[in-house]
């Protein structure tokens, strides 16, 4: 697979930390498969209003609050659990965000979990309604 | 184990509204400041509670930004509980407390003067609770202004 360049300029200093993808025996040299890519894509879509409310939460202590936070995690094998979830890069230096964040992704799975673990670095950025 | 480096991730967008801004604590009207909350202090005596602390930090903020401001009288008043002797030293006293606290925030201390008024210019009935909380104030008037300055921050 081909590595697209990043043309987000938003992005562009976050993704040094590229997701990565090990694999076992069987799936070598493929990396995230499209249908893998998707179903991480629409699990964490899913949380888009739990980490809604951890934001909305945070801004009412502080209505500056916004930008990237980059988590890294795995999907484990055969669930496709979402664990060992950590903060890769935050900007929001809340750690109420971030526990809430943790919390909330580690609820999450995949919905074809794989035969081996997947890790993933998965960018959220938080900004206000205008 | 093979390592495969993949695209990353577009981010995940999250959107929240932004509370409502708080009502300004501290106001600049043409001859005074006004605050919104009390300058609270120990019983009986003119030491500022450090509950009071971030509001007469607004109150030096806006001194600094307003430089056009002169002249400010810090007034303090009393209730009519005791004697008005004793109420005018104690609000004198607690008045040159709240100056000495703003010149430590970077008020110039000639731009400000202290005066206790003990008892003498009650704003409510003094016969209530209510009242006599009311009465019991700390105000900034301003004496003497110049023309509106521009002030720029550099953060």
């Amino acid at each position: 697979m081909m590595t697209k360049p990043v043309t987000s300029s938003l992005a562009a200093g976050l993704f040094a930390s590229l997701a990565v993808l090990t694999t076992g025996a069987g799936c070598g040299g493929t990396g995230l498969g499209a249908d893998t890519r998707a179903d991480i894509t629409a699990r964490m879509t899913t949380a888009q209003q739990p980490l809604e409310s951890c934001y909305q939460a945070a801004l009412k202590t502080n209505r500056k609050l916004q930008g990237m936070i980059v988590l890294a995690f795995v999907a484990a094998p055969k669930t496709g659990q979402f664990e060992e979830i950590t903060v890769t890069h935050d900007e929001l230096g809340d750690p109420g965000v971030r526990k809430c964040i943790i919390d909330e992704v580690g609820k999450l799975k995949l919905d074809k979990p794989q035969g081996s673990r997947v890790s993933i670095s998965y960018p959220i950025h938080f900004a206000p309604n205008k | 184990m093979i390592t495969v480096q993949q695209d990353p991730f577009p981010p995940l967008e999250i959107r929240a509204d932004r509370p409502a801004a708080p009502p300004a604590r501290v106001v600049l009207t043409a001859s005074s400041i006004t605050i919104g909350d009390k300058v609270q202090f120990a019983t009986g005596s003119s030491q500022i509670l450090p509950v009071s602390f971030s509001l007469l930090d607004e109150v030096a903020r806006m001194l600094t930004d307003n430089p056009q401001i002169e002249l400010l009288q810090i007034e303090g008043h009393t209730d009519s509980t005791g004697t008005a002797a004793v109420n005018r030293k104690l609000s004198q006293q607690r008045a040159e407390s709240v100056l000495t606290y703003l010149t430590s925030k970077g008020v110039t201390g000639g731009r400000m003067k202290a005066k206790g008024f003990g008892p003498d210019k009650p704003v409510a009935d003094n016969t209530s609770d209510d009242g006599k909380e009311k009465n019991r104030r700390v105000e900034f008037n301003i004496v003497k202004q110049g023309p509106k300055k521009t002030v720029v921050h550099d953060d």
